[in-house]
């Protein structure tokens, strides 16, 4: 039952709101939330939550031109009128999902600037402030383009809050963020809840704010069906209803039971040895020395920005190393004799848009049937979902299904070694499950499988070998380990 | 902490802009090649780190300006016979006259995109040329969006090379498959960018006025301009082969070159 709640600095209703090209995405929601409370709104991909987002900052209807009906109270102000939606900087700071697509200004300290210019505030000493508590003061002039994912996640944070905002609107804030990272946003939002803000955090990896959490929603198919109060958001029924939801509301104890590690094959897929890689002058790594068998998971964990992403570029050829070598099934990568390359080594990388060729996703598949050698039926056959979209633009499928497609290009060209750049960020439960079962093919094709993660899921579901990439070093470590590492700077006081 | 640039980048966009406005108006070759040779060196110098491919595209984009001034313009007196391709004098004329025009253009774009920082054009170009807000904006957002295009070009190439295509492209088919994901990928950008900063407060940005900064850097390249003026209007006047009646920089001058080999 969901109740309206007298005290909230925030309340909607959405009737109905949709995009100029689609009907009722979302409808019958209402929610609040109260000054000084993390209000938590959790649903699967595609159900509907960053169209409520636009909808209720008068987004959707002003700038997109949307549809929405309902009403709105925004601290006092109605986003959906013109008059209100012009106020809605100054209370409200919003984050929206892709970091890397929000940044418009060339470095850190411009892009908080930016923020502080707008609204009239024009104080070099708050943007120092800014940048420093969110850990960014040392890349201040650094650009952007330059910053890893979790950076660039921390920045936009950063650039949006600069003003001090009432009302803190986060739309998967932890899409990307490195368990250091996420530790830093937690801390940042319980100063924010302490100094009264009202907090909105939209997720489907709900465990990291659960236990800050004082209201939670669920969204499904663009209807609000659930409201858990802080009571009852934490005991077993909730989080089994979270789960049954596609949300992801495991606490960290529970990937450490799921570790099931697996032996390799005996023959050595991957293999670098004094492996030294960079750009230019600047040394990522150094002296790296592993190897990967036939049919094995490795994961890669580490800090944003410790050169997890540069390392799989070395291996799959796409970077010189600077010193030592890679061989991959005992060839250099940048002068295989395999044609197409992504035979003996695929990299996917973390924009999966990076790796379509073709402009509907029939044409992608016909592509890769014709380079990989894979029919095209059963290329199609792979996932319930791609059959209806075979004529759409691989470009305008949702985020997850982006993915999935990237990373079913890479799987049918069945390399020797197939590696994955932060493969799960944004994908829900569903996801993660074909994403599974993407690997599984991978692995039993003898693949041996690389992937840079975050992800404490994913590294207790499918890793069988563990490295931890930092200071320029890699070592390797047990999967157990490498999921202590991951979980250890959330426990941390 | 705050950064300057060389030069401020709002002498700089005048002479950007100005430069254009005269390079599309002069037809006289020796007036474009003085012009549009020098900005086309410095400016193709400056760029060649960060912009390689860029450049590199412009000038295979040399190959389709000959095969358009041979079809269209194709007349007068035979130049070049080969084989049953006979170019004329007319083909030539317009090959010369607009590629010097479309080069120094290019050289003048990439001399103000190498110079000048985003951030500061921003506010250089709304506090003293009052430029509107949207549209300095929208500049520096692109001046942006070429660092970034030029990253996302770079892992594109990168994974189509793993998928077996060729990562510089040369048919048709090619290039729209290359640009077709960095169109995406820019379009989503604008648009989120766009949302983002108006959920940052950039319609209420309110302007601080401020005079154009003149030193002596600005001053020369104010002279400079004035200097690029004064010779394309005796270009487009006749005086310029008055004045330089020595250099006999013409089509012709090229024509007769065709006509040696």
């Amino acid at each position: 039952m969901i109740e309206e709640h007298g005290d909230a600095s925030l309340e909607a209703y959405v009737e109905e709101a949709s995009y100029p090209s689609k009907r009722g995405a979302v409808k019958n929601s209402f929610f609040s939330a109260s000054a000084g409370e993390l209000t938590l709104i959790a649903g699967p991909s595609g159900s509907g939550k960053t169209t409520l987002l636009l909808a209720i900052t008068g987004v959707l209807k002003h700038l997109l031109q949307g549809n929405v009906k309902g009403r709105v109270n925004l601290a006092g102000i109605d986003p959906l009128t013109e008059e209100g939606f012009n106020e809605v900087p100054r209370i409200v700071g919003a984050v929206m999902q892709d970091p890397d697509k929000q940044l418009a200004m060339p470095t850190p300290y411009d892009e908080v600037s930016f923020t502080l210019e707008n609204l009239g505030v024009s104080d070099e000493g708050r943007v120092w402030s800014v940048l420093k508590e969110y850990g960014l003061e040392e890349h201040a002039f650094k650009p952007v383009e330059h910053l890893s994912g979790g950076q660039q996640r921390r920045l936009v944070i950063a650039a949006a809050l600069a003003h001090d905002p009432d009302i803190v609107v986060l739309d998967e804030p932890t899409a990307s963020l490195d368990p250091w990272g996420i530790k830093l946003l937690k801390e940042n939002i319980t100063r924010l809840l302490r100094r009264g803000k009202t907090v909105v955090v939209v997720e489907h990896k709900v465990r990291y704010f659960l236990n800050m959490t004082s209201r939670a929603y669920v969204i499904k198919d663009g209807v609000i069906t659930a409201e858990y109060r802080r009571d009852k958001l934490l005991s077993g029924d909730t989080l089994r209803e979270l789960l049954m939801t596609g949300i992801d509301a495991l606490p960290p104890e529970a990937h450490v039971r799921d570790v099931r590690s697996r032996e390799g094959g005996d023959e050595v897929a991957v293999s670098l040895n004094n492996l030294t890689c960079g750009y230019g002058d600047v040394v990522v790594l150094e002296d790296v020395s592993m190897e990967l068998r036939a049919g094995e998971v490795g994961v890669l964990v580490g800090p944003n920005g410790s050169g997890k992403t540069t390392l799989l570029k070395c291996i799959a050829g796409l970077l010189e190393p600077v010193d030592g070598y890679v061989r991959v099934m005992g060839e250099d990568p940048r002068r295989a004799g395999v044609r197409p390359r992504g035979r003996l080594v695929f990299y996917v990388p973390q924009i999966p848009d990076y790796t379509f060729v073709s402009s509907s996703v029939e044409g992608e598949l016909k592509e890769v049937s014709k380079k990989a050698g894979v029919a095209f039926g059963d290329l199609v056959d792979i996932a319930p979902w791609v059959k209806e979209a075979l004529q759409r633009p691989p470009y305008r499928l949702s985020h997850g299904q982006r993915r999935w497609l990237a990373l079913s290009v890479g799987v049918a060209y069945m390399p020797k070694a197939l590696l994955l750049d932060e493969p799960t960020t944004g994908l829900d439960l569903r996801f993660m499950g074909e994403l599974r079962r993407l690997l599984t093919k991978a692995i039993r094709a003898g693949t041996a499988v690389l992937i840079a993660t975050h992800d404490p899921r994913l590294v207790a579901e499918v890793a069988d070998r563990a490295f931890i990439v930092d200071c320029k070093r890699v070592r390797e470590v047990s999967v157990i380990d490498a999921l202590k590492y991951l979980e250890k700077p959330l426990h941390e006081s | 902490m705050s950064r300057e640039g060389i030069v401020d980048p709002a002498v700089l966009f005048i002479y950007g802009l100005v430069l254009t406005l005269v390079l599309f108006v002069d037809r006289d070759a020796l007036s474009l090649a003085l012009i549009g040779v020098p900005n086309a060196f410095v400016g193709f110098a400056l760029g060649w780190r960060k912009y390689k491919v860029l450049i590199v595209l412009f000038f295979i984009g040399f190959v389709g300006l000959a095969i358009n001034a041979l079809l269209l313009t194709n007349v007068g007196p035979a130049v070049l016979v080969v084989g049953p391709l006979i170019v004329r004098a007319g083909a030539v004329n317009t090959f010369v006259t607009i590629g010097l025009r479309i080069t120094g253009i290019a050289g003048v774009a990439f001399l103000f995109v190498s110079l000048v920082d985003p951030a500061l054009t921003v506010r250089s170009l709304e506090r003293e040329l009052r430029l509107p807000k949207g549209v300095c904006f929208a500049l520096a957002y692109a001046l942006r969006l070429i660092d970034l295009m030029s990253k996302d070009l770079r892992e594109v190439q990168g994974v189509r090379v793993l998928r077996g295509y060729r990562s510089v492209p040369i048919t048709p088919s090619d290039i729209k498959s290359v640009l077709t994901p960095l169109l995406s990928v820019g379009y989503e950008r604008a648009l989120w960018v766009g949302i983002a900063a108006e959920l940052r407060g950039f319609r209420l940005r309110k302007v601080r006025k401020e005079p154009l900064r003149i030193g002596w850097r600005e001053a020369m390249v104010l002279i400079l301009l004035a200097l690029q003026i004064i010779i394309a209007l005796a270009g487009m006047l006749g005086y310029l082969r008055l004045i330089v009646p020595y250099i006999p920089f013409t089509s012709s001058w090229f024509i007769g070159l065709f006509g040696v080999f």
